[in-house]
């Protein structure tokens, strides 16, 4: 399943439908749901924020795999921006110390199984799976 | 004070806010969930109550389903704020997804975590 997302916050509304749509059809379980859910938000917030002026549109795919499903981001026209890398979060210094950016993309790699980022000719692919076990 | 109730849509539904204080504690009980569209709601709710001299809050999260990496900066920049007027900030309640997302941001040992409102409450009259 595909959708094409106008590059604003308020799509993260469609997003969240399309998914939860898509969960319904398919009887994912819980497990799946929030990482899914969790994980886009934070990509796509990331693409929004990070390229305010790019006016392309964000290709979004979900589908089966296995018992849990393969998530497929498309961004076109931008910087090379590793996600899968191993970013310095220092998530043991003390709160009052604790900076808040790169946060999201720690959790994102401990949320899903695999991730995969692939840039060729501005155009970035993030691709993720997410499985109940 | 008054009780205060307020219900903020989110992304995914919305988001249940009770507040109301006990002595000089401020407890803010949540419900439902919390995202990038109302998690600065609560940020600035409790901005509001600093903003009156209030400096102890206590989030009950018992029944919160879904928070985001927006809602712990939230939570984090509550923490700041109040640490440099020697408040508190405590968290109760936490449990299921929510909790393991506490837990892969290793925040589980650095903010004041409690099972449940009465034992965050209990905490400071001891």
């Amino acid at each position: 399943m595909e959708l094409e997302i106008v590059r604003r916050i308020d799509s993260l509304k469609d997003i969240y439908d399309f998914i939860e749509s898509f969960f319904e059809s398919n009887g994912t379980e819980e497990p799946v749901r929030y990482p899914v859910h969790f994980v886009v938000e934070e990509l796509f917030t990331n693409m929004v924020k990070y390229n305010p002026g790019n006016m392309n549109t964000i290709l979004l795919d979900i589908d089966l795999e296995g018992d849990g499903v393969k998530v497929m981001i498309t961004d076109y026209d931008v910087d090379d921006f590793d996600v899968s890398k191993k970013r310095d979060v220092d998530v043991s210094a003390p709160l009052q110390e604790r900076k808040v950016g790169g946060l999201g993309l720690h959790l994102i790699r401990h949320m899903v199984d695999k991730l995969d980022y692939h840039y060729e000719d501005r155009q970035s692919r993030i691709t993720f799976t997410k499985g109940p076990g | 004070m008054e009780k205060i109730h307020k219900e903020i849509l989110g992304l995914m539904g919305k988001i249940d806010i009770d507040c109301w204080d006990e002595s000089d504690l401020i407890i803010v009980e949540l419900k439902g969930q919390l995202d990038v569209y109302n998690s600065g709601d609560v940020d600035k709710l409790i901005g509001a109550y600093i903003h009156r001299g209030f400096n102890k809050f206590v989030l009950n999260l018992e029944q919160v389903t879904y928070l985001d990496s927006s809602t712990i900066s939230v939570f984090i920049h509550c923490y700041q704020k109040l640490e440099k007027t020697n408040g508190k900030f405590l968290l109760a309640g936490l449990q299921g997804a929510p909790k393991e997302v506490f837990d892969m941001a290793k925040l589980h040992d650095v903010f004041e975590l409690f099972p449940d409102i009465a034992s965050a409450l209990q905490s400071q009259t001891s």
